[in-house]
């Protein structure tokens, strides 16, 4: 294929292919929302901490309700600045050698890794049973229109085995664009025997107080929340030990406070090249089901992974669960014959119920998943349940597809599901069979009551979002 | 960021975000990725708008950070996404391309990210070796190299017809 041929095919596979653009006022309001909504997470409470009887109350108003505008960060303080910090500073040749080594992810060759300057180890320690080290540098060149000191500074995490020397280090985790004022952490894990080991390292500015909360709270009443304890840091760099039974972003969180003020984020992690467990946790979840469940489907591998997710976010153990699939049938699918939709509830230890949808189907790249919706419900008997899910076999850019579907799950007690615009004008009125009804998405739909034979609600729900288990 | 920033900024999503979604989908393979990678890099670039617009032009700006964002892509959701661990996130039918459009878009899914976006850059963009490489924080020696390679690998791929079935994405 000649240059000019590539060329011309490159341009009709992106002309062709690209999404459509979304209207400008939209995207705008999401990018503007999105910045805001960041930057709160981030500097969410700016409280005085010298009374409890103030901080307290500052704290609980995080965890309940919408944080207050950013504080921002008072003083100009560089996280990643000089000296070098960790055990292994004053070892002059290893930090000189670290300070070297190309930012190439393991079997990649040198030359491939950007061109950088200013280098500096900010920090390198043995933690157990590794060696670990964070290089700081400015990709070269400065993008343009950005002043030099301005530049956007890149920083790389280095892992081997305790003792290693600089060539035996592999970086593990490259972030181009760092905030100089900010902590960063990384989530390391490793295969151990069941269960995967992970280490967190946080480095923050060596005056930072570091608090970590390894996993959400999920109540009865199904409200996430985060109690935070604080860890001994040295020189602004804490490490954390942890086990779990699947992996995902880290349900770890970690907080500094500097100046009076809180940040609150997440550590970055690598799941990709950690080797998997020799057993599927999320297949020791019993499982039971409330309706029969229909012949097999290359679609019903997407149910564990529901569970698989629900483990990594709440960092529970496969024994602290239990499963019921609501309901379980085939959808029509824009994508292959048919796609399989599985409903499931999750009992959480608390009592608490995960309630999910997926759906799952085999595409030309193999089997995949999209999931349809998440919520988290107080604690009441699965078979009770009213779920509402809008399920699509397309990405939600596309026009509405044949595989577009709404599934409505009650007790088998219901009747009816009446679907309603957000005016409360009725819409239409489905059957349900053996309390449940799969019809086409209708336009404008708000909510769906769920009738039983008397006519009476039995209740009535929006379709499903996404449930934040983050508890930020 | 004050009114006349914040008008600048919608001008250049109405201007250019049709060209950072065909970038995007050219990079990151599917639609779901593409919004993905085109909304973060409008946010990063949105942080620095008031000294971008001053400076000159910020289109090239933007075009970095949705290159770096696609080479480093960590996979790291907002709070409110969720992906289904070990499955691609969403097919993506995407109008359904002609033959010759899905042969070219799964030969550039075989090839890894730096690769596929040298490519990208140097015949989709049509931008220099140099420029390319200032895009990807890397030398120009790099970016011949990895377009020669990435040229033989794509040529290969398009001469052979490819297995319908199960090819995964190069991570």
């Amino acid at each position: 294929m000649e240059e000019t041929e590539l060329r011309n095919r490159l341009d009709a596979l992106a002309r062709r292919t690209a999404p459509p653009a979304r209207e400008p006022d939209d995207l705008t309001a999401t990018i503007v929302a999105r910045h805001h909504a960041q930057r709160r997470r981030q500097w969410a409470v700016a409280a005085a901490i010298v009374a409890v009887l103030v901080l307290v109350p500052a704290v609980r108003a995080l965890t309940t309700r919408e944080p207050q505008p950013a504080a921002p960060p008072t003083g100009q303080v560089d996280v990643f600045g000089a000296p070098t910090r960790g055990s292994l500073a004053d070892d002059t040749a290893l930090i000189d050698a670290i300070q070297r080594l190309p930012w190439v992810r393991a079997g990649d060759p040198p030359d491939e890794g950007p061109s950088m300057t200013d280098l500096h180890v900010v920090w390198a320690d043995d933690v157990e049973t590794e060696r670990w080290a964070l290089v700081a540098g400015v990709v070269a060149p400065a993008p343009p229109a950005v002043p030099a000191d301005d530049a956007p500074l890149a920083v790389a995490w280095f892992v081997g085995p305790r003792g290693a020397t600089a060539e035996q280090l592999a970086m593990q985790h490259l972030i181009r664009d760092v905030d100089r004022q900010l902590p960063t952490a990384l989530t390391g894990y490793r295969t151990g025997d069941g269960v995967f080991d992970s280490t967190t390292v946080v480095v923050a500015a060596p005056e930072d107080r570091i608090e970590v909360s390894v996993r959400p709270e999920i109540a009865a009443s199904g409200t996430v929340t985060r109690a935070f304890v604080g860890v001994p840091p040295r020189d602004g760099v804490a490490v954390v030990f942890d086990t779990h039974w699947a992996i995902g972003d880290p349900a770890l969180h970690y907080r500094v406070l500097r100046d009076g003020s809180y940040v609150i984020l997440r550590p970055d992690s690598e799941v990709d090249s950690v080797p998997p467990l020799d057993r599927d946790p999320a297949a020791e979840v019993p499982v039971e089901r409330l309706r029969d469940a229909p012949s097999g489907h290359p679609g019903d591998m997407a149910a564990p992974t529901l569970i698989a997710g629900l483990l990594a976010d709440t960092g529970l153990a496969p024994d602290q669960l239990v499963a019921t699939v609501l309901w379980a049938g085939d959808l029509p699918s824009v994508v292959s014959e048919s796609a399989r939709a599985t409903v499931m509830a999750v009992r959480l230890p608390s009592g608490a119920i995960y309630v999910g949808g997926v759906l799952g189907q085999e595409g030309i790249e193999g089997p995949f998943g999209v999931l349809c919706g998440s919520e988290l419900r107080a604690a009441a008997p699965v078979e009770q349940l009213v779920v509402v899910l809008h399920c699509s076999s397309a990405p939600p850019a596309d026009p509405p597809d044949v595989g577009e579907r709404l599934i409505v799950v009650g007790p088998p007690e219901a009747i009816t599901a009446r679907v309603l615009d957000a005016q409360g004008q009725v819409l239409g009125s489905h059957p349900m069979v053996d309390g449940v009804a799969v019809v086409p998405m209708p336009d404008n739909l708000a909510t769906v009551e769920v009738l039983d034979p008397g006519g009476d609600t039995l209740d009535a729900r929006a379709p499903m979002g996404v449930a934040n288990l983050s508890g930020d | 960021m004050g009114a006349a920033e914040n008008e600048s900024f919608h001008d250049f999503v109405f201007r250019e975000q049709a060209g950072l979604l065909r970038l995007a989908i050219l990079l990151a393979g599917d639609r779901g990725h593409a919004e993905d990678l085109v909304q973060i890099a409008l946010m990063k670039s949105y942080r620095h708008w008031a000294r971008l617009t001053r400076s000159g032009t910020p289109s090239a700006y933007v075009r970095r950070v949705l290159v770096t964002s696609h080479t480093s892509w960590r996979r790291r959701l907002a709070t409110t996404e969720q992906v289904m661990e070990t499955l691609p996130e969403q097919a993506d039918p995407s109008g359904i391309p002609d033959g010759e459009d899905e042969e070219l878009r799964r030969a550039l899914r075989s090839l890894p990210p730096r690769m596929r976006t040298a490519l990208v850059l140097r015949f989709y963009e049509d931008l220099s070796e140099q420029r390319t490489a200032e895009l990807m924080g890397c030398s120009a020696s790099t970016v011949n190299t990895q377009t020669a390679r990435g040229l033989t690998r794509l040529r290969a791929a398009l001469s052979v017809p490819a297995p319908r079935d199960r090819v995964r994405e190069e991570q």
